[in-house]
């Protein structure tokens, strides 16, 4: 059977070699086939220069050597001649190489130059006489070209020529020449010629070159001479040539060996200053056992900076063993920076074997500032074998020490643990003790037993138990950061505890449990009690609970809604009902909006509505545009602040308007527009009218067009100085023909105490509705812009200043006209200039 | 009692108890200068070809209290006038001196070290020039055009014994460093597969039409071209149209995120000192095969900027990687987030500051290492391997065959196309061999 096999085996082995040399010689085919057209390119006259120069290139990848003599013919061309020898290179073999040799004679310049840097990169050996003479001939211009190809060949005659001209050879070439050298170096090591190598790299380190050409040959002859070259290495750390030491350095990562090593350790030891800093940075490249005893006693020495990279070295290469090396760095409390690096490296090394003597170290520690950063790193390490220890100085009076124990017992403590903690809490005093007792408790619970809370039913115990009002808060604290369920009868039992501040100071704790749970207990509070601080701690607390519940969607939103409202009608002053409006802002819900709004209506507030109904954007889709969309307006025109008017606009453009919607100004000119030009002029982009010099009489701009039902909207802005300061917007109006200068009818009023008004110009001459002097006091900013906005359909006219209503007016008077122009007013008799801007008519049907 | 309250007692502690393990947290740097540095210790700074990313990355470090930038070079004017108006703002003088030609400015003995972020055309060839003149080296990536560029800069770096980063600074970025520390330290189990983001390859080799030349003081088109073959000028090259175009940009785009989410999986899979041995191109994907039977999977992003789900989580940001073992996986990109799987979810680190984007740290590391000579994050030997993957990937993209490559040789076994594609001639007078 297995003979069988083997004979199936070897039958398999030869079919898929007669197809690997079948795949061979169709690959030959293809070779040739291509050389040949991309030869015939390179032969026709009228080919392009891009044509051209891609065969080349594609005859480089590959050609044959069909292609050698085609290729050969550019190499004099400017431009080509790269291309060409790309595909000599590429083709390579001899027929390449003899081409290029042939070409030497005729070619000068750069030209030239390319040929001979070619004979490099294809080594070739029979160039190496024709190289010689390039090298020895000063005309030729490419000396340094020739020496780099001799370089590349190495073989013995050109590394003879490498040398004499490094010895004895013109200024610039002997720098060219070392350099070869060099190269010619690193061939013959990479041949196993490793004497051949060092001698090149000895002629050029001691040369008088400059410090790059003999460093890097210092560098080669170390690694050339193996385990050998270690004496050379340390040498040149001793070496007051800066480029020598620099290479030594360098070159030590290369090679690392235990030689080296404790070579480097006594040098490290010897040296001073910089030097000495440096060689020991150098031990986390290259050390051995002994260079963490070098390490280690440099970390205890006097310079700093030394025992800084002594520090630093040692954590990349130090071990457990290195323990107490950090440690005593970090009782000695030198400067922050080594004690950041012990620290750091005490922090990552592993086992049970580095907490042991952490925990010892603790124990005998005296001095405060190292016995905390120890503290630090046993709650970083998590060890839990330091507790006892920990719980010791948790109680000790130095508070600083106290505090950092506990707050690492909150961290590594465990069950066990809890009822010490939980007398800690009884005896600590200062209140960053008691705090940090509380908070280990609360955290050792959470910890050992996040979903069922075991242990809390002991800090309810003690709730119950304590009379002393500043104990029994600590433990109404723990109970309320755990959330513990079965202590909310009690802790609402308490907010009804005579002593007020206790009550008052627990119902803004209950304001800190995880869920909205004590939320109804705490609106009971808000309701019922008589004790205005208290009341008004558990107002505030209940919000905050129903604000954190909208966030992280605890509650369904009509729940979430219904506690808002509860709020608001609860609340009693501008701060409790600020932080409703915060809330609602954080509710991304329809429902905030209906809440929100009325609050734009009260001045104290309107900042905050503001703020809140835009953070709510995103939800307001929900909203009735309409509704919504006042609101912006009404944002945008009135809100103090710049910043929230821009954003409030920017997303009111957004909204898509009717259809029927068309601006009637353009901006730029008073097209579709009459009225005395010495009076209305555009500005910057704003109608103008009236002046600050005086205005004899009424002006009115008026519209050329006559409009139905609509609505108006645009922005005014009213200064004046002296006089009756008015103006308006006439609508549903008509020209009279004497005096030509006024309009007749309907009038939104602007200014001198009548803004938001319908007033009947030129025909009742009385106000048809007023709204009160104070509506008009809160809306309007003057001397400043305003919307108004004039809504007409049938009989009814609606005029909104700052996107409020002022006047809902039915026309009972049905013989009055029901359509007519638009006009803008500046007043007679007043030292008064209007302006008005983002006129738009949305026409309706 | 302040701060303390169910709702968030058990993230917190989760974070804090995280962050004091980070093991790869390396402390304050040991040799930086802080504060006051006399002239004669700061890295002094010079700049070769700095267009947006490279005046970012000078942005970073400028900075740093060490180092003083002192010039520039670019072969085009507004973009070396942008660079003095920004550095001599920065320090409020004048003194920013401006180059056209680079040979000038690495002749500058004062130069210790050098940002280089030309185009790519120019990389290898200006880190090599800088290297030889005794400078430390800075590039943007990818470092090199071809295979044989890289082999030649990282070669030449070690030569002139100069420190060399390169501009892949995911490796200095919190997040990546992270997702590769739990890689590494078999926290998602024996690794399995390592998935690294690229764009989908593209290559033309079309020319745009010829336009006049500009004055060479507004723009010396010989040298903008350098090394890359003669063509005719167009503007639009040298406002950043280069990119896509094979004599410009290396490896058919696949580099431009592959040097970075590749990088971090050769990291990922402790592979620095070599690359996978095998490639083979999907309609989707490039796949490779690790020594150690790890597979690499480079996907095409359709939409690399857009929405990247379901190959990767979107919210993770640009540039993303995904390393996955046998018990779990972490996924990372340039928004600093980490997503894991659900097993690993609760216990881990979610997010870190800064994004993939900054380099901030990576110059800082730089910077550190002019001084140590210790060897930077993506030093020459790092970028030599993670580089020649990516041109291993998208050569078997290009060819549309599975090649296999030998990481120690570094050539393609069994393909000869392949191999020469390894190599392109540098225009006249110019050589990598220096």
């Amino acid at each position: 059977m297995r003979y069988f096999m083997n004979l199936f085996a070897r039958g398999l082995l030869l079919a898929a070699v007669a197809c690997a040399s079948l795949a061979a010689a169709r690959a030959a085919d293809a070779q040739a086939d291509n050389t040949r057209k991309w030869v015939a390119v390179l032969q026709q006259p009228e080919a392009s220069f891009y044509a051209r120069a891609r065969a080349c290139q594609q005859l480089g990848e590959a050609g044959g050597p069909e292609a050698v003599p085609v290729l050969a013919a550019l190499l004099a061309d400017e431009h080509l001649s790269a291309y060409a020898r790309g595909g000599l290179e590429g083709i390579s073999g001899p027929a390449a190489a003899e081409a290029l040799r042939q070409a030497v004679p005729a070619l000068k310049g750069d030209r030239l130059a390319g040929v001979v840097n070619s004979l490099g990169v294809v080594r070739d050996a029979k160039s190496v006489g024709l190289l010689i003479a390039l090298v020895n001939d000063p005309a030729s211009g490419v000396a340094g070209e020739a020496l780099s190809a001799l370089g590349r060949i190495a073989n013995d005659e050109s590394i003879q020529v490498l040398r004499a001209t490094l010895a004895k050879g013109p200024e610039p070439l002997r720098a060219q020449a070392a350099a070869a050298c060099l190269i010619a170096a690193e061939k013959r090591l990479a041949d196993g010629q490793a004497e051949q190598a060092i001698a090149l790299y000895d002629a050029v380190r001691q040369s008088s070159l400059p410090p790059q050409f003999r460093a890097g040959a210092t560098r080669g002859a170390i690694l050339a001479r193996k385990e050998n070259g270690v004496p050379l290495l340390v040498e040149q750390l001793k070496s007051s040539d800066a480029a020598l030491r620099n290479v030594a350095l360098l070159t030590l990562r290369e090679i690392p060996s235990d030689a080296l090593a404790s070579a480097l350790n006594a040098a490290a030891q010897a040296a001073t200053g910089e030097l000495k800093n440096l060689i020991l940075l150098a031990l986390a490249d290259c050390h051995n056992a002994q260079s963490l005893k070098v390490l280690a006693d440099q970390s205890a020495q006097s310079d700093p900076a030394a025992r800084k990279i002594a520090l630093t070295a040692l954590d990349r290469i130090g071990g457990p063993a290195e323990t107490g090396v950090f440690l005593a760095t970090v009782a000695a409390n030198r400067s922050e920076e080594e004690s950041a690096i012990a620290l750091n490296a005490l922090g990552r090394l592993p086992g049970a074997a580095v907490d042991e003597r952490i925990a010892r170290a603790l124990a005998v520690a005296t001095e405060s500032g190292a016995r905390i950063k120890l503290i630090h790193l046993v709650e970083s390490r998590g060890m839990t074998n330091a507790t006892v220890a920990l719980l010791q100085m948790a109680a000790e009076p130095e508070v600083k020490v106290s505090v950092a124990a506990l707050r690492a017992l909150k961290s590594v403590a465990g069950r066990a643990e809890l009822p010490a903690l939980i007398s800690l809490v009884k005896l600590c005093k200062a209140e960053d003790q008691r705090d940090a007792a509380e908070n280990a408790v609360a955290g050792v619970v959470m910890r050992t037993s996040p979903k069922t809370l075991a242990g809390g039913e002991v800090v309810l115990a003690e709730f119950k138990q304590a009379a002393d009002a500043e104990v029994k808060n600590s433990w109404a604290r723990i109970l309320i950061a755990l959330g513990y369920p079965p202590a909310l009868p009690d802790l609402r039992a308490a907010l009804d505890d005579t002593r007020e501040q206790f009550a008052a100071s627990l119902a803004t704790q209950l304001g800190h449990w995880p869920d909205p749970a004590p939320v109804e207990g705490l609106f009971e509070v808000a309701r019922k009690s008589q004790r205005a601080s208290l009341r008004r701690r558990a107002l505030t607390s209940a919000i905050q609970l129903a604000t954190a519940a909208a966030e992280e969607h605890q509650r369904p939103e009509e729940t979430l809604a219904g506690w808002f409202q509860e709020a608001g009608r609860v609340a009693e002053s501008v701060e409790e009902r600020r932080l409703i409006i915060s809330g609602l802002g954080r509710v991304k819900q329809a429902a905030s909006f209906r809440l929100l709004a009325p609050y734009l209506n009260d001045p104290s507030l309107q900042t905050e509505a503001a703020i809140a109904l835009l953070q709510i954007a995103p939800a307001a889709q929900a909203v009735e545009p309409e509704a919504w969309l006042a609101a912006l307006e009404r944002i945008a025109a009135t809100a103090n602040n710049a910043e929230l008017r821009g954003q409030a606009a920017k997303l009111a453009a957004a909204i898509p308007r009717p259809p029927g919607l068309r601006p009637l100004f353009d901006g730029r000119t008073l097209a579709g527009w009459e009225g005395n030009s010495n009076v209305w002029r555009v500005r910057d982009g704003v109608v103008v009218g009236g002046s600050m010099a005086g205005n004899a009489r009424n002006e009115f701009l008026a519209t050329l067009r006559s409009y139905t039902n609509f609505v108006l909207r645009l922005e005014y802005k009213l200064i004046g100085a002296e006089g009756f300061v008015n103006g308006g917007v006439q609508f549903r109006s008509e020209r009279l023909k004497q005096p030509e200068n006024e309009m007749r009818g309907f009038q939104a009023d602007i200014g001198a105490g009548y803004s938001g008004a319908l007033y009947d110009e030129s025909r009742r001459n009385r106000f048809l509705a007023q709204p009160p002097a104070e509506q008009i006091k809160r809306l309007e900013k003057p001397g400043d812009w305003n919307r108004y906005e004039v809504r007409c359909v049938g009989r009814r006219a609606q005029i909104r200043l700052n996107g409020e209503l002022t006047v809902d007016y039915s026309e009972d008077d049905v013989t009055l006209p029901q359509s007519g122009l638009i006009g803008l007013q500046i007043h007679g008799g007043c030292q008064a200039e209007i302006s008005f801007r983002n006129l738009t008519l949305e026409t309706l049907p | 009692m302040k701060n303390l309250n169910r709702r968030t007692f058990l993230g917190r502690s989760l974070a804090a108890g995280a962050a004091a393990s980070l093991p790869w947290f390396i402390p304050a740097r040991a040799l930086g200068r802080d504060g006051a540095v006399a002239p004669s210790e700061k890295i002094v700074l010079g700049g070769i070809g700095l267009g947006p990313r490279g005046q970012y990355d000078l942005s970073v470090m400028l900075p740093e209290k060490d180092v003083q930038f002192v010039a520039v070079c670019d072969a085009v004017r507004t973009r070396r006038e942008e660079v003095k108006r920004m550095v001599d703002t920065h320090y409020g003088n004048a003194d920013c001196v401006l180059y056209r030609d680079l040979f000038e400015l690495i002749a500058r003995p004062d130069i210790d070290a050098v940002l280089i972020a030309t185009g790519d055309r120019w990389h290898a060839l200006a880190s090599l020039l800088a290297a030889r003149a005794g400078k430390d080296v800075y590039s943007e990536k990818p470092c090199g055009m071809t295979i044989g560029e890289i082999q030649a800069l990282a070669d030449g770096i070690h030569r002139y014994g100069r420190v060399f980063q390169a501009g892949t600074q995911r490796r200095s970025v919190n997040n990546f460093q992270y997702a590769a520390h739990l890689a590494q330290s078999g926290q998602l189990g024996r690794l399995r597969t390592l998935h690294a983001s690229v764009y989908v390859p593209t290559k033309s080799y079309e020319w745009l039409p010829a336009e006049p030349e500009p004055t060479k003081d507004q723009c010396d088109w010989d040298r903008w071209l350098g090394p890359a073959p003669w063509r005719p000028y167009n503007s639009r090259y040298v406002s950043g149209g280069w990119r896509g175009h094979h004599d410009f940009e290396a490896g058919g785009n696949f580099l431009d995120w592959g040097a970075h989410t590749l990088d971090l999986c050769q990291w990922a899979n402790q592979a620095d000192h070599t690359t996978p041995l095998e490639f083979e191109a999907t309609p989707a994907s490039i796949i490779g095969k690790y020594a150690n039977g790890v597979t690499l999977v480079c996907d095409f992003l359709p939409t690399a900027f857009g929405n990247r789900d379901p190959q990767y989580h979107t919210a993770t940001g640009t540039c993303p990687v995904r390393f996955e073992g046998d018990e779990g996986w972490v996924e990372t990109g340039d928004n600093n987030l980490l997503v894991f799987s659900e097993n690993l979810e609760r216990t881990l680190h979610k997010k870190f500051s800064g994004t993939g984007l900054s380099s901030a740290g990576h110059g800082r590391n730089f910077f550190d290492c002019v001084r140590s000579r210790a060897l930077p994050v993506c030093n020459q030997d790092i970028m030599r391997r993670s580089h020649l993957a990516c041109f291993a990937a998208q050569l078997s993209w290009q060819l549309g065959r599975k090649i296999q490559f030998d990481p120690v040789k570094e050539e393609f076994i069994g393909d000869e196309e392949a191999n020469r594609m390894r190599h392109r001639a540098m225009r006249e007078p110019w050589s990598v061999n220096l």
